[in-house]
């Protein structure tokens, strides 16, 4: 092919990719597309259920957690508590040497 | 043409079963054909243009009308090819790499199975085509496909690629040269 051919054949290329012909859709296509939706959706619900089910999950363990960590700290402060009566006692015991005096 | 969308928009997004086959009647001709221009291939425009509306109907939601409907549509309808195309790019590369090494020749006399016939669809003419359009940056074939489908103006194609008119009209020819140019490299080689 010498270049005035080839400058040709590009031309060519070039029209007939600017003048493809429209394609027509068919029936069949908007009925596969209608019933791939419906297959989603379906798909979608599963999905959101499955979410719900996490989220039930994450806070009962979250729950769990709370009783967990209320029983742990519970004695603790009741020791705390405990030992501040103490304190509190030993204040007001009052040296009976120094009423007499 | 606006208050058909809102309408569509609205029903929807309250989820109206009815709406998406109204958007479907609305906007099938325009993706298919965009598509199609993308691709050059019946089957493959077919099969991007549900995937395309399947999309529009899971990301509704996300739509707060910044634009109007009809461009972001096809603002979907064009990513959804470019990305198509770049994977597809990606396995011939693959593909390409497996011939070298043989891969599939082995894996066929394991399985049995034959060597599927390679672009049986494809006229010649397009194949040289969509390889010249190939080497363009994304923004030059955008412009350059969308320019020759009837129905999309500059100002369209400007408002779907967020650029203005005139970067449109420079992209286009820009496209346009180089396209050319890569044909007659693929021509050249090809005689």
């Amino acid at each position: 092919m010498n270049e005035s051919e080839i400058n040709n054949r590009v031309n060519q290329l070039m029209s007939e990719f600017e003048n493809i012909e429209k394609i027509s859709v068919a029936s069949e296509w908007s009925h596969s597309l209608l019933m791939k939706k419906i297959s989603n959706k379906r798909h979608l619900a599963k999905n959101r259920s499955s979410k719900l089910i996490y989220l039930m999950l994450i806070i009962f363990i979250a729950n769990v957690g709370i009783v967990f960590k209320i029983g742990k700290t519970k004695p603790i402060q009741i020791s705390k508590q405990e030992s501040k009566f103490k304190t509190i006692s030993k204040e007001l015991l009052v040296n009976p040497i120094s009423i007499n005096n | 043409m606006k208050n058909d969308d809102d309408h569509i928009i609205q029903k929807l997004k309250s989820g109206d079963q009815s709406a998406f086959y109204a958007l479907i009647k609305s906007y099938e001709n325009r993706v298919m054909q965009t598509c199609y221009k993308f691709f050059l291939n019946k089957e493959d425009a077919e099969d991007l243009s549900q995937e395309v509306f399947l999309e529009i109907f899971q990301s509704i939601h996300s739509f707060r009308g910044n634009s109007k409907f009809s461009t972001w549509i096809y603002r979907i309808t064009i990513t959804k090819c470019l990305d198509e195309i770049k994977r597809r790019n990606r396995k011939k590369r693959i593909d390409s790499f497996k011939q070298m090494l043989h891969i599939d020749d082995v894996t066929n006399w394991i399985t049995g199975g034959v060597m599927p016939d390679k672009n049986i669809h494809q006229h010649d003419n397009m194949k040289q085509i969509l390889m010249a359009l190939n080497t363009l940056p994304d923004s030059q074939r955008i412009a350059f496909t969308l320019s020759k489908i009837e129905g999309y103006t500059n100002k369209e194609i400007a408002e779907i690629m967020n650029t203005t008119t005139n970067a449109v009209e420079l992209l286009v020819s820009r496209a346009k040269k180089k396209t050319g140019d890569e044909l007659k490299a693929i021509l050249k080689n090809n005689s």
